[in-house]
Parts: structure tokens; sequence; C-alpha cells
């Protein structure tokens, strides 16, 4: 629960709100956007957080065969090489696979003219690449045709300190909702 | 497919949309070409998998539903 304390800074005494503590969640920002080829989220990861939650309240494409994926950032620098996953797609039964090594393969966006749209969970960890290399993991659904998605790996090139990440979808544009959670380290 | 790019800066808390640049543009396309690549491959061998399974049920004269209680 954010809270006030006394902020000796000004004068007279003012009020500022209290660094969250230790392990707390809070809620970073929240993001809508609509028919755009790609998304950042710039400046997202710092050193205030340890662990991060992506929540992609929906996402849609003009066609939910499209694949959504993500790419993590270093300031203008994306980064398009050295993933490593797994991943398995439930629709009627599992396939599983190993994904492409150029971005995390999240799974099917929603259609844009159909309801529900896609939603997901990623969760990514060491994301800051000091003490050890990312990882990530996630789930969730594009729940129209029902194909669900569970994938995690981690990215082994050399520890960089990312600060943001891309969305995209493997062909049309991008609409969606997404926020996102940090963990004080 | 207009090629937009929205970026959110977390520093000011912004959403912008701009043109990508023709460096971007021409990114994005071979992604795309390479993802559709990607797929054809997947569908040929997702394809090649179902002819196999076909194959062998005919085979052993049962039918796919047959097959799924003898794995339960």
């Amino acid at each position: 629960v954010p809270k006030f304390v006394a902020d000796s800074s000004v004068s007279p005494t003012g009020l500022k709100w209290a660094a969250p503590s230790s392990g707390a969640m809070v809620k970073i920002s929240n993001t809508t956007f609509s028919n755009v080829a790609t998304q950042d989220f710039d400046g997202v990861f710092t050193s205030t957080y340890k662990d991060y939650w992506v929540v992609v309240n929906s996402i849609a494409s003009a066609t939910n065969s499209d694949i959504l994926y993500m790419r993590l950032k270093y300031g203008a620098n994306v980064q398009a090489s050295q993933y490593y996953q797994v991943r398995g797609t439930l629709y009627t039964s599992w396939t599983v696979q190993n994904s492409g090594t150029n971005e995390i393969q999240i799974g099917r966006t929603g259609d844009t003219s159909t309801v529900p749209k896609g939603a997901y969970n990623i969760y990514l960890h060491n994301i800051d690449g000091t003490a050890q290399n990312p990882t990530y993991f996630g789930e969730g659904v594009e729940p129209y045709l029902l194909y669900g998605s569970f994938f995690g790996g981690g990215w082994q090139g050399t520890p960089t300190a990312f600060d943001g990440f891309r969305l995209f979808s493997s062909s049309t544009n991008i609409t969606g909702d997404v926020t996102i959670y940090g963990i004080v380290r | 497919m207009t090629n937009k790019i929205g970026i959110y800066n977390h520093s000011t808390g912004e959403q912008n949309i701009r043109e990508m640049t023709d460096k971007e543009i021409a990114e994005r396309e071979a992604d795309v070409i390479s993802f559709a690549a990607q797929k054809t491959a997947e569908d040929a061998e997702a394809e090649a998998k179902a002819a196999q399974r076909a194959a062998l049920l005919n085979r052993l004269g049962i039918t796919e539903d047959e097959a799924k209680l003898l794995l339960a």
C-alpha cells in the first residue's frame, strides 16, 4: 500500500511518497496502442526493481494466426539473437518445440474483428543482466480459436543491462493493452 | 500495413507514435519473410507427421480413436 512520509527537503516540511519496501509489487505503467507495426516499452527496466511481470491484457492483429513476439532492448538497440527457449502450444493436443533464437515467441494474437483477444503473462528475471543472464517464462491463450501457450527460456548472450522491450507480430500490425509490474529489490 | 512504431517512454510516461525509418521497415519486412518461411516449414512437418500417422494406422487396421484408446 503506498504511504506518505515527511519530506524535509522542502520548507515547511511536507509529504512525499514513501519508497516501496523490498519485495513489494509496484505497478509501473499501463499502455494502450493501436494498429502499430511494433510497440516499444523504453526505459522500463531500472535498478529499482528485481523482477518484472508483463501483463498483456489484450493483444490482437489482423488475423489470429499471427504470433506475438518479444525482443529485449538496451537504449535504442533491439536484441535480435541468442534467445533459447522451449514452448508448448495446446490446440486439441500439445505441440512441443524449441523455438527460433531471434526473438521470444509468446503465442497467437487475437483477431481485431473478434472477441475475446489474446492475453498473456510474461515473467522476466535478472533482466539487468549483471548477476546472471536474463530468463523469462509465461503463459496465455488466444481464446477465440482456443490456442493455449506456455513458453520459457533465457538469453544466452554477453551480459547486457536491458532496459526495455519490443512487442510485434509475425505479420500484421498489433493493437493491445499492456500493464507492467515490478518487484522492488 | 501501416509502418508506424509505438514507443512508450517510461521516463516521461508518454506514448509516442512515429513513422518507421527505411532501415526499420527493411528489418520488419525481413522478419515477416522469415516468420512466413518458418511457418511454412512447420506446417510441412506437421502434414508429414499426419501422413505418417495415417499410414501407420492403416497398416495396423485401426482408427485414430482406437489408437488413442490403446495409448490412454
